[in-house]
């Protein structure tokens, strides 16, 4: 009898331990009407002379040795390869000082804190602001924070060097899987919504991945999984196969894991078009049916929308599956429509895949990849976040981008090259 | 434990006849495979069938009567002395909740791991141990000293395990490879009842090096040193004659859970794994 | 799924055949019905959390204080009916509501054999096939799912006769996918069908 005690307490254990871990990130508050509110915008000008790698004289505990700032919109970025980890910051200038304010966070752990930095007339606000300016040394001063603590810390970065003339020169994607990371990176927004679509170039990135799921009434809308379910949504009366069930029924019951709505495709896309400046889309078809006729209509739709916005703007249907390749060639001139293969290069040529794009555990594949860029086409490899491989992908491969849960570390290796 | 009245009798373990009339019938292909878009998953569906096994042999024994027999001398677990040259053998299967955040599902996935665990006995208060794990994608050689000492009815077992590892897959996207060197130490409190004993471990899981590769390019990790850390409880007892099952349950807080290496995670957190044990002291 | 139920019936059947002469053990079957309600975390004031629960269990019992068996039934877990406004879309009126066929090895023990014979523990573990139905904005929509899960009931039975017993059932279900439980009161009537 103590035996079947034992037994259903172990039984018991294993159940309650079903539970998650818990997992807790402190989100800083930056306080909006701090020095900022007293401030002028950072003048467009001056941005791309901020821009390059610099050296961490101190605060090496949260930046590494070496950290590389690069703007994007109005989100000025610090990208480290300590712990995956990067900063957003917003900035504003008055008499040549710049000031920001933000915070950083080492992605593969969940630290965070509160970051400021200012850059002082005489070590570069100066230069940064003169008429004719073509840079000179930089030096950013400031302090950061653990958690929601104040910033008590000490950090120094020192200008070491612009990007080089590879960078410069060369296109490289950087695409933010799920439209800026998964849920379980805990971003504070959701996976594969416009919340997190918005954030993904402060990451790092310059183009993202999306799923694509299509509702029973055919709406294709950006969902990953294939079910309603605690991972993905808060908790509902709504459950089951997503696919299942009208848009207007998911609009209305379903609520993403941090409070966002689900976003149609098309919302999506204008969102981009409209919100961001991110150059590359993969839509990463999830359905269970054959969604890439309203999809291919969709996407040439919008690219005519960004034609006329005079966007730098991609958008590519992804092909994961030889059904979703066989469901493509049925589509009237296929081979107009721009698409990304996962399958084997003959698919690539059969679908006349703009890009390729193998699981990144198959290697670096050069001979394939230069093999396809002959042809004119793009190779991608996804979905790579272990810290050593990205930097020797990075180092070793020729891959035209890289699909990742971390952006800021890819962005570190390929800016530092 | 069952009380003494209770009757059922042996003959209620299956036979081997029936373990493969049950083993027959399960595969006929009669039960469709899931299909799942992530290769991780395809291969955590692979390994259900080791699952499946383990609980046949936990319904199977439920129903069995214990015996008599003098606790210590069939346990495993439980620290105690052997005499020198004596060896004894522990085998079993453990199945293991796998965090959500690097699976990606809330589907509760058990991840299941034989094992094949022996002791040999040196001196008075100093054995050898050695074990071998795996899930058919990864291998797990490990070997150790311990040694013994009673405190009355408290017994201690202080040791050291050091682990060679490897891992292969080539199929779902994946040419892959890992292998890896761990150090365990580890301290162990047991603990005889009348009709079972208890044995409470404690281990440190350290990685010495540990090596990937991916297609052409190859990794040495070594930003992981800590893997992780676990508490166990086994209990001793015999099921029928002097036939002694272990039924354990382990708490692993872990960064690396070296059998789950396939989901690649790049967590820099640790992880509650929960972990059943049930074995059989042979 | 599948696989287990083959195996539990199997083992049930195997258990059953060759036994002491002196054994007393006896095959019963159990039906219950009653009242649930659902407990959730879900802030949703408009939905209905009352509902049916019925309860269909065959139990084998030897002579010992534990019973081992197989129980499903059916469970109505939460039901809801709003007038929702969608921007853009416009006014509906949706039903949605969700029911659950549990699947579960049942074990069962007289905890106090001396003072309550009558009184059984019951701790159930297996899976939950979760049904989802949906009707609004001029659609209707079902969706099924299984879902790990667990119970823990405690059973007073009265017996009438040899064969007969009559009582109560006060049972918690856990649902693993959704992260919800359920509470039933049911009343529950017993037939010892076999004895051997």
């Amino acid at each position: 009898m103590k035996k079947f005690t034992l037994i259903l307490c172990v039984g018991v254990l294993m159940l309650l331990s079903s539970c998650d871990n818990g997992v807790e990130v402190l989100q800083p508050i930056v306080d909006p009407s701090g020095v900022l509110a007293t401030t002028d915008p950072v003048p467009n000008k001056s941005k791309p002379w901020m821009e390059g790698i610099y050296t961490v004289e101190s605060g090496s505990s949260v930046f590494g040795k070496q950290v590389v700032l690069k703007w994007s919109n109005d989100n000025l970025s610090i990208f480290t390869s300590k712990n995956a980890g990067y900063a957003v910051l917003k900035g504003g200038e008055i008499d040549s000082v710049f000031y920001f304010e933000g915070y950083w966070r080492f992605r593969t752990s969940t630290e965070t804190g509160v970051l400021s930095l200012q850059i002082s007339k005489s070590e570069g606000g100066a230069i940064l602001t003169a008429k004719d300016s073509t840079g000179g040394e930089i030096v950013l001063r400031g302090s950061f924070g653990n958690g929601t603590q104040p910033g008590n810390a000490e950090v120094i970065l020192r200008f070491l060097r612009p990007f080089s003339d590879f960078v410069k020169q060369n296109k490289f994607y950087i695409l933010a899987h799920r439209g800026g990371g998964r849920n379980s990176d805990y971003l504070g927004v959701s996976e594969n919504t416009l919340q997190i679509i918005k954030q993904s170039e402060g990451y790092g990135a310059n183009g993202i991945e999306i799923d694509v799921k299509l509702s029973s009434d055919g709406v294709p809308f950006i969902y990953h999984d294939d079910d309603i379910n605690l991972r993905t949504t808060q908790k509902g009366v709504l459950w089951g196969n997503i696919e299942q069930f009208t848009w207007n029924l998911i609009s209305a019951f379903v609520t993403l894991k941090n409070g966002e709505k689900i976003p149609s495709l098309i919302e999506a896309l204008d969102y981009i078009i409209e919100e961001t400046s991110l150059e590359f889309i993969w839509l990463d078809l999830k359905s269970s049916r054959n969604e890439i006729p309203i999809v291919t209509e969709i996407v040439l739709e919008m690219l005519k929308k960004g034609y006329v916005k005079k966007r730098d703007l991609q958008i590519v249907i992804g092909l994961p599956s030889e059904d979703k390749l066989n469901n493509l060639v049925k589509v009237k001139d296929f081979t107009t429509i721009p698409t990304l293969c996962e399958l084997d290069i003959n698919s690539v040529r059969k679908a006349n895949s703009k890009y390729w794009a193998p699981r990144w555990t198959l290697g670096t594949q050069t001979p394939i990849v230069l093999e396809l860029q002959n042809e004119g086409r793009g190779a991608f490899v996804w979905t790579i976040d272990d810290p050593a491989f990205i930097e020797s992908f990075i180092t070793e491969g020729k891959f035209n981008g890289m699909l990742t849960n971390y952006p800021s570390l890819v962005a570190y290796y390929h800016y530092t090259r | 434990m069952l009380p003494d009245s209770h009757r059922c009798p042996s003959n209620l373990i299956p036979t081997n006849t029936f373990v493969k009339l049950i083993l027959s019938l399960l595969n006929k292909g009669k039960f469709s495979k899931p299909v799942y878009d992530q290769p991780i998953k395809e291969f955590l569906y692979s390994l259900k069938t080791i699952k499946f096994l383990s609980i046949i042999l936990v319904f199977c024994i439920l129903p069995a009567k214990p015996q008599n027999s003098t606790i210590t001398d069939n346990t495993f677990y439980l620290p105690r002395s052997l005499k020198s040259g004596e060896v004894t053998h522990n085998i079993g299967l453990s199945s293991t909740k796998l965090p959500e955040d690097v699976i990606e599902t809330d589907d509760s996935f058990l991840s299941p791991l034989f094992t094949y665990r022996l002791k040999v006995g040196i001196l008075d208060n100093l054995l050898a141990e050695g074990s071998f794990e795996s899930n058919i994608v990864t291998f797990s050689f490990a070997s150790g000293l311990k040694w013994n000492h009673n405190f009355g009815d408290i017994r201690l077992s202080v040791g050291t395990d050091v682990a060679f590892w490897f891992g292969r897959l080539k199929s779902y996207g994946f040419d892959t490879g890992i292998d890896g060197w761990n150090l365990s130490p580890n301290i162990t409190l047991g603990y005889t009842f009348p009709n079972f004993s208890v044995s409470i471990k404690s281990e440190v899981m350290l990685i010495l090096t540990q090596s990937t590769r991916n297609g052409d390019v190859h990794t040495l990790n070594t930003y992981r040193t800590m893997a992780g850390y676990s508490l166990a409880a086994y209990i001793e007892q015999p099921l029928w004659k002097k036939n002694f099952v272990v039924i354990g349950f382990k708490a692993n807080y872990a960064r690396f859970y070296y059998p789950l290496w396939a989901g690649f995670s790049t967590f820099d957190r640790f992880f509650f794994l929960p972990e059943f044990v049930f074995s059989f002291n042979l | 799924m599948l696989k287990l139920l083959l195996f539990l019936v199997v083992i049930s059947i195997s258990t059953i055949t060759p036994q002491s002469k002196d054994s007393l053990y006896s095959l019963n079957l159990e039906v219950g019905a009653g009242y649930s309600y659902h407990l959730t975390d879900l802030n949703m004031p408009d939905v209905n959390l009352h509902g049916f629960n019925g309860t269909l269990r065959i139990m084998w019992q030897p002579e010992h204080l534990l019973r081992i068996g197989l129980e499903t039934g059916y469970h109505q877990l939460y039901s809801l009916d709003k007038v929702i406004n969608l921007t853009g879309i416009g006014r509906s009126e949706a039903e949605i509501s969700m029911f659950s066929i549990p699947v579960l090895a049942v074990f069962s023990m007289v905890v106090f054999p001396q003072m309550l014979p009558e009184l059984e523990i019951k701790f159930s573990s297996g899976v939950m096939f979760l049904n989802t139905r949906g009707n609004g904005f001029g659609s209707k929509a079902s969706s099924s799912q299984i879902t790990l899960g667990f119970s823990g009931a405690a059973t007073y039975l009265r017996p009438l006769n040899e064969h007969f017993a009559v009582g109560a059932e006060l049972k918690y279900y856990n649902f693993a996918k959704i992260d919800d439980g359920n509470l039933s009161l049911q009343f529950i009537f017993t037939y010892k069908f076999m004895r051997y």
